[in-house]
């Protein structure tokens, strides 16, 4: 029996050191079976970093909590939230640099429930990658933010061509009280959910734009087709209706191809590296 | 289509020059720059073969292809001599009708973007048989995607190659066989020595000259109109009548219209040439910024075409042009002529073959992909070659290739080819997108279904060309044809689909559909974990 307390104990430390903390508990968190008290949800939180992390604002659904300072190893003392997620929104000051997480959204979650709760702050050292990936990356920056992401990578005072997605922060929860042996298999049930939610996004929304291109092209095939009149009306001397439109066909192409870099630049990679750190690269 | 016309012209005979233009006559202008473009790219080849050492530059150029450069080379693997002189030419004979090609080779573009590009740069390696085979039984699979890869090239290098030969006799004076022969040779020692790496920079020179020619072009067009493009059209409208800014008789069937513009939308998605372009940049973020760029610059190059038509039609005139060559191909380089005189006409004529060059590089190196690394590294000896065999191989299928294509392409001098290209983005279509498709996005889908799908995608689309009147009445002289379509990609691309998903409902693959978690997994986040 000790032996086996022993290696709990032992998992749960390696577990919490590793080097992806990504800790979360989820399924215990989302599955709650640890409220026991009906006082509502309270939560704190823990800066498991290196970091002072300053003006921090930290959004576990619709409530949120804010501190002015936490210290590194420091815990915040609980405080009520009418209700919480397993993660949340993190706006917070880390050597002076103001960093954000975004979580894409609650879609499909489900609350954490009443108890007492515990999210773990954390923040990789920036890992070095291939300086090929690095310079595509930058490349393809398509604007300030990329090129800022991998700008502001240093936080461990690392030169700054240390390159990589750097801001590697992850809040996550875990049931506090009475704190469970953290299941290795969670982050990766957690990351499972994460991501068939990004998954499913990005097939939506590559089926909706290429409906749209579809019914665009086609129904300017059949405009000629059937209204040659209308195509051939002139708008103003030297532009026919047919004209305008084909020219449209082309900046729509445009407009999707856009809409949709644009989509995948931000919430999709976001999506992306979030799954990735929470060990979706097996 | 637009290459329809550009190749039945470029094949039939050229007749006598009008005394207003030096087409066709040597011009030595176009043969300095075309002479330096040919020095250039193969100063780059030479740069590039020290480069070329292992499978992975051979095929993919080391995968350290930058987005933007990446998006040139996909604009000059995509934007051929027919969409130059062939759009501008129908234009500015046709009117408005010439411009609904303009369009129609812009819209498969988003499709590669949302559906495939991402996919398939995290899911494969060099072909895009590596995707569809990720989680099937890979024998079965690759044998029945390089058949359909083989199928495109094949026929889109024909009709390259033909097409060729004759534009270079209209606008060299070169005799057909040699044209031929030195495209052949050209080509050879781009993918040969350079691999990929030399390709992608040919693509890259090439589609700056394209695009800045094309440009150029444009500019002095509009100069002449107050930079106003309505100025032009107008102008045009005026000589010619309002006809010209309506459509005319080439939608005349719309479901033959319906079918074209099926196979140019799925088509684009399908090619392999285009589609091993993604495997040169580094990652799936970077392989959607490229098509991103690609679209601009094609969609811009297609806008231009707007312009470059009604010039030439205001400028030259469309009898003039139909003068120098039935199909209105010379309608460009004539009205390079009328605006820049004999030099720019060479430089237009010298842009014009290197755009050939570029396309037929490109595509002898998809084909010798799917030789080498699908039938003969995993198929005949189960992905066991080293890297050194593979590159031995990848020559050699290089080799092989070019010699066919210049066979070919003389063996089929003087005939009318133009079914080939459609044919080419049919199979493309109908044969290799279902199966992408279908592999990517669907967790039932078996090793019979897709290998079903795109063997009777590509027989179905070959059978039905076969019987299309493009074959039957106009090439057999029959009175009618079996088949009513021009294109069959209407018919074969649902087609395709749905036997891909009967069969794979037929019997269930546990394999397969125990694998794709994990293939979807890799689909969205790549191997590296990058």
């Amino acid at each position: 029996l000790a032996g086996i307390a022993e290696e709990v104990r032992m998992r749960a430390a390696s577990f919490l050191n590793g080097l992806t903390f990504v800790v979360a508990a989820a399924t215990a968190a989302c599955n709650n079976p640890f409220s026991s008290d009906d006082d509502g949800t309270r939560i704190r939180l823990r800066n498991a970093s290196t970091f002072e992390l300053t003006a921090v604002t930290f959004a576990p659904g619709t409530s949120r909590v804010e501190f002015e300072r936490i210290r590194p190893a420091e815990v915040t003392p609980y405080s009520d939230v009418a209700s919480a997620y397993s993660y949340g929104y993190l706006d917070v000051r880390v050597n002076g640099e103001r960093r954000q997480l975004q979580p894409i959204d609650y879609v499909g979650e489900r609350p954490i429930g009443s108890g007492r709760f515990t999210y773990v702050i954390t923040i990789d050292a920036a890992t070095r990658k291939p300086q090929r990936a690095a310079r595509a990356r930058r490349l393809s920056a398509p604007d300030d933010r990329d090129a800022f992401r991998i700008a502001a990578v240093d936080l461990t005072g690392r030169s700054s061509s240390a390159t990589g997605s750097g801001w590697a922060a992850r809040v996550c929860s875990f049931a506090s009280d009475p704190q469970p042996a953290p299941d290795p298999r969670s982050r990766f049930v957690m990351s499972d959910h994460r991501f068939r939610l990004l998954a499913d996004a990005r097939w939506r929304i590559a089926i909706s734009l290429t409906a749209v291109m579809v019914a665009i092209y086609f129904g300017f095939i059949l405009l000629i087709a059937y209204n040659k009149p209308l195509m051939g009306r002139l708008l103003t001397r030297g532009l026919s209706v047919g004209v305008l439109l084909g020219a449209l066909v082309i900046v729509s192409s445009w407009v999707l191809t856009w809409v949709y870099v644009r989509w995948a630049n931000t919430h999709y990679d976001e999506g992306l590296d979030e799954v990735r750190r929470a060990g979706g690269g097996r | 289509m637009t290459m329809t016309v550009f190749l039945q012209a470029a094949t039939q005979q050229a007749p006598a020059a009008a005394p207003v233009t030096r087409i066709g006559e040597p011009n030595v202008v176009a043969m300095i720059f075309f002479f330096a473009f040919i020095a250039i790219t193969l100063a780059i080849t030479y740069w590039a073969a020290r480069r070329t050492r292992t499978t992975e530059e051979f095929y993919a150029a080391g995968r350290t292809i930058t987005p933007a450069q990446n998006g040139m080379a996909l604009a000059g693997d995509y934007m051929s001599a027919a969409s130059f002189l062939g759009i501008a030419g129908l234009v500015s004979t046709t009117g408005f009708d010439g411009l609904i090609y303009s369009t129609g080779w812009l819209v498969g573009w988003p499709v590669v973007l949302f559906l495939i590009a991402e996919p398939l740069r995290n899911l494969g390696k060099y072909t895009f048989a590596d995707v569809v085979a990720a989680r099937l039984r890979q024998t079965p699979v690759r044998i029945a995607a390089a058949v359909g890869t083989l199928s495109t090239v094949i026929f889109y290098l024909i009709a390259q190659m033909v097409g060729a030969g004759g534009l270079i006799r209209l606008m060299f004076g070169l005799q057909y066989e040699t044209a031929i022969a030195i495209v052949g040779a050209a080509m050879l020692a781009y993918v040969l020595f350079g691999g990929m790496i030399a390709t992608t920079w040919v693509q890259i020179v090439k589609a700056g000259l394209l695009l800045g020619g094309a440009a150029l072009l444009a500019i002095m067009v509009l100069a002449k109109f107050g930079m106003n493009p309505l100025a032009l059209f107008a102008a045009a409208a005026d000589r010619y009548g309002a006809a010209v800014l309506a459509p005319g008789k080439l939608v005349a069937a719309p479901l033959d219209a319906i079918s074209l513009g099926m196979a140019l939308m799925f088509g684009t998605a399908g090619l392999p040439h285009i589609l091993m372009r993604f495997y040169t940049v580094p990652d799936a973020r970077a392989a959607r910024t490229s098509v991103f760029y690609a679209t601009g610059l094609i969609g811009f190059f297609y806008l231009m075409t707007f312009v470059l038509g009604f010039g030439a039609m205001v400028l030259v005139g469309p009898d003039a042009i139909r003068a120098v060559d039935k199909g209105g191909n010379m309608a460009a380089p004539l009205l390079a002529e009328v605006l820049g005189g004999t030099p720019f006409l060479g430089f237009i004529a010298a842009v014009a073959f290197a755009t050939i060059l570029a396309v037929v590089a490109g595509l002898t190196l998809s084909g010798a992909a799917a030789l080498s690394h699908d039938l003969w590294v995993n198929v005949v000896r189960h992905g066991e070659a080293d890297s050194r065999e593979q590159l031995r191989v990848a020559r050699a299928a290089t080799v092989a290739l070019g010699v066919i294509a210049v066979l070919l392409g003389i063996l089929f001098k003087g005939q009318n080819v133009a079914y080939m290209v459609s044919l080419a983005f049919a199979i493309a279509a109908s044969g290799n997108f279902p199966a992408l498709v279908l592999s990517i996005f669907w967790k039932r889908c078996t090793t019979e279904g897709v290998v079903s799908s795109m063997v009777i995608g590509t027989g179905a689309t070959l059978l039905l060309i076969w019987l299309s009147p493009t074959i039957q009445v106009d090439i057999l002289k029959h009175a009618s044809a079996w088949f009513p379509l021009k294109n069959p990609a209407l018919v074969t691309i649902p087609l395709s689909f749905a036997v891909g998903v009967l069969v794979s409902l037929a019997k269930r693959d546990q394999p397969a559909s125990d694998g794709f978690a994990a293939t979807e997994r890799r689909m969205h986040v790549g191997t590296t974990g990058d």
